[in-house]
This record gives C-alpha cells, sequence and structure tokens, in this order.
C-alpha cells in the first residue's frame, strides 16, 4: 500500500501513457491526492501560467544576426565530422612509433650483450676442445717448447 | 529528439545561416520566460538570453541531447548560477551596498519581495500579477523546478541532473512549490 506522498511522486511523474492503476484506485477514495493531481492540470493548463514573455526586439535581431555571423563553413563542418576518426589515427601513429623507438634500441642492445658472451664462451669452448685433443706427451711437448723459466 | 530541431541544427551544422532562426522563435517564451523569472528584471533576462544563445552557438556541434529546449535551459540555468556567485562577490567587495556608490540601497531592498504584501491585495492587483508575486516567493530550487515543468516537458530525470540532485529531492521541491502555490493563491484559485 502506497503512501500519498508516494502516489504524489507518480502523479508528478505521469507520462504520456497515464497514470498506473494502483494510482487512479488510490484517487478513488483519497481527496488529498485528487485535490493534487486536479491542480496540477489546472496550473498547466491555465492561461497565466503560460510562457508569453519575450526578449526585447533589439536582443532577437543581436541573437539572429550571431547566428548568421558564426554559421560554420562547409569545410569545417566536414573537419568535424572526421576530426574523432583522425585523432584516433594520430594517435595510433605516435603510440606505434613510440613503441618502435622504445623496443628497437633495447632489442640491439641484448643482441651485442649475447654476441659479446657468446664470444667469451666459444673461446673457452675453442681453449677445451684444443687441450682435449692433445695426448698429455703433446701438451707435456708443448710446454717444454713454451717454457720461459717462471712458474 | 524532435526531428524539426535536429533537422534545423543539422542545416546549420552544414552551413544554412538562417537554420536556426525558426528555433529561435519556437523557444523565445519558454526560455525568456524562465530566464525572465529566475531574475530580477528585463534587462537581466535581456543579456541572459542573449548569452545563452552565444553559448548554444559556440556548444552546438557538441550537442547530443535528447531535446534542444532542456539543453538550453541547462545552459540558462549555469549562466544563472555564475552570474549570481560573480555579484554575490560583488556585493561583499562593495561593503555590503548592492549598486555602487550612489544607488543607497541595500541588497535586500533589491530582492524580490518575501511575500504578498497586504496593500497590494487592497490595491487589487491583476490575477497574473498576483501569480507572478506568488512565484517569486518561492525558493530558487522550488521555483525553477515548478518553471522547468510548467515551461516545457522536461522529465524529472534531466531536472535532477541540472541540479545536481536526487530525482526525489526534485519531486518534493514540486510538492513543495505546488503547496505553497495552491495556499497563496487559494481566493484566486477557482479563477485559474
Amino acid at each position: 500500500m502506497k503512501t500519498c506522498e508516494q502516489i504524489k511522486n507518480q502523479i508528478l511523474l505521469e507520462d504520456k501513457e497515464g497514470l498506473p492503476s494502483e494510482v487512479l484506485t488510490h484517487l478513488e477514495y483519497c481527496e488529498s491526492c485528487r485535490e493534487f493531481h486536479g491542480m496540477i492540470a489546472r496550473f498547466k493548463t491555465s492561461p497565466l501560467f503560460a510562457a508569453k514573455d519575450e526578449p526585447s526586439l533589439d536582443v532577437l535581431n543581436e541573437v539572429k544576426r550571431e547566428i548568421r555571423r558564426r554559421v560554420p563553413s562547409r569545410s569545417l563542418t566536414v573537419w568535424r565530422r572526421w576530426r574523432p576518426a583522425l585523432v584516433m589515427a594520430a594517435s595510433f601513429v605516435v603510440l606505434l612509433a613510440f613503441v618502435l623507438q622504445k623496443n628497437t634500441p633495447q632489442t640491439a642492445n641484448v643482441g651485442i650483450v649475447l654476441t659479446e658472451m657468446d664470444v667469451l664462451d666459444s673461446q673457452e669452448q675453442v681453449a677445451n676442445a684444443m687441450n682435449d685433443s692433445f695426448s698429455e706427451d703433446d701438451l707435456a711437448f708443448n710446454f717444454v717448447m713454451t717454457y720461459d723459466g717462471t712458474l | 529528439m524532435d526531428s524539426f530541431d535536429t533537422d534545423a541544427i543539422q542545416a546549420y551544422l552544414a552551413g544554412d545561416e538562417n537554420a536556426l532562426e525558426p528555433l529561435v522563435e519556437k523557444y523565445k517564451r519558454p526560455l525568456y520566460s524562465f530566464i525572465l523569472k529566475m531574475t530580477e528584471g528585463r534587462e537581466d533576462a535581456d543579456e541572459i538570453f542573449q548569452e545563452t544563445w552565444f553559448r548554444v552557438l559556440k556548444n552546438i556541434h557538441k550537442f547530443q541531447h535528447t531535446n534542444f529546449l532542456n539543453w538550453m535551459f541547462r545552459i540558462a540555468h549555469n549562466y544563472v548560477i555564475d552570474r549570481a556567485r560573480r555579484n554575490k562577490r560583488q556585493v561583499s567587495m562593495q561593503g555590503g551596498s548592492y549598486g555602487g556608490e550612489d544607488d543607497e540601497r541595500t541588497l535586500e531592498d533589491r530582492l524580490p519581495a518575501s511575500g504578498i504584501m497586504p496593500s497590494e491585495e487592497v490595491s487589487g492587483f491583476q490575477l497574473g500579477e498576483r501569480i507572478a508575486r506568488a512565484v517569486e516567493t518561492l525558493s530558487l530550487e522550488q521555483k525553477e523546478v515548478f518553471l522547468m515543468r510548467m515551461y516545457s516537458d522536461i522529465s524529472f530525470k534531466e531536472i535532477a541532473k541540472i541540479q545536481h540532485c536526487s530525482i526525489n529531492t526534485c519531486l518534493a521541491r514540486m510538492q513543495y512549490a505546488l503547496g505553497n502555490l495552491r495556499s497563496m493563491l487559494k481566493d484566486e484559485y477557482e479563477n485559474l
């Protein structure tokens, strides 16, 4: 059961489809709400509440002159219509350029570091491979031949 | 949205300089009547009406509302509030006097009357004048809701957005406004 306050709110919110049936039922027995409903109708239809004031002729003419003066040019209209798409495309290009610029040098640096490590690794591997391929006699001979007297 | 309004706006944006004139004519009364009752006189109302239209023109390419008149009401509302704030600052800077050195009237003297004076009742004002006076006595928020509802089909949802409050607050303001007007105009009610 709705209160009179709620019913009055529903009366105020009345749209083109009219009042809901529960409001109509309420209006049948509630004089206060019935009077409220009648008052709104009376105020809305009264010529005394109608909008009949007008601005001065000077102001009206000034507004109309300004409307003509500020009419957007056709090219501006086309620009405005395409502006969101152009802004998005430009933003995408800038973003793409930023991402590419940011990523490319990093990749190069990593590449260089890896190459250096590879080089170091391969030097050791070559030395190990060489040592592995010589017999102990060969190594002893090599030592004697390259010995400069210091240990 | 009214297709007549949409077509007019689209035509204007496409370069037809006369396209908006029908809208000026169509909405001049509701907009001006609203502004006039929210301000203190025709001079102010004329200025606000003109400025409202200038702001409309400045932002017309952004117009995406469902109702052109509602949009203009919103712009007018914002301008009235801005203007009132500016005037309030001016008043405080002028040490309480509203109109400068030559004007000895205080702000209180210049504000709308707070009720229907008995002497006025005796002198026999026209009914329309009495109603205007009665509307004047409403609080700014109540008056605004009441006038917007009277002069356009603006929804309470839209008014709530304009006034930055809930729909229930707007409904309550409307109920108070109607109740106050009903009691103030009790003698004239049958003649409305």
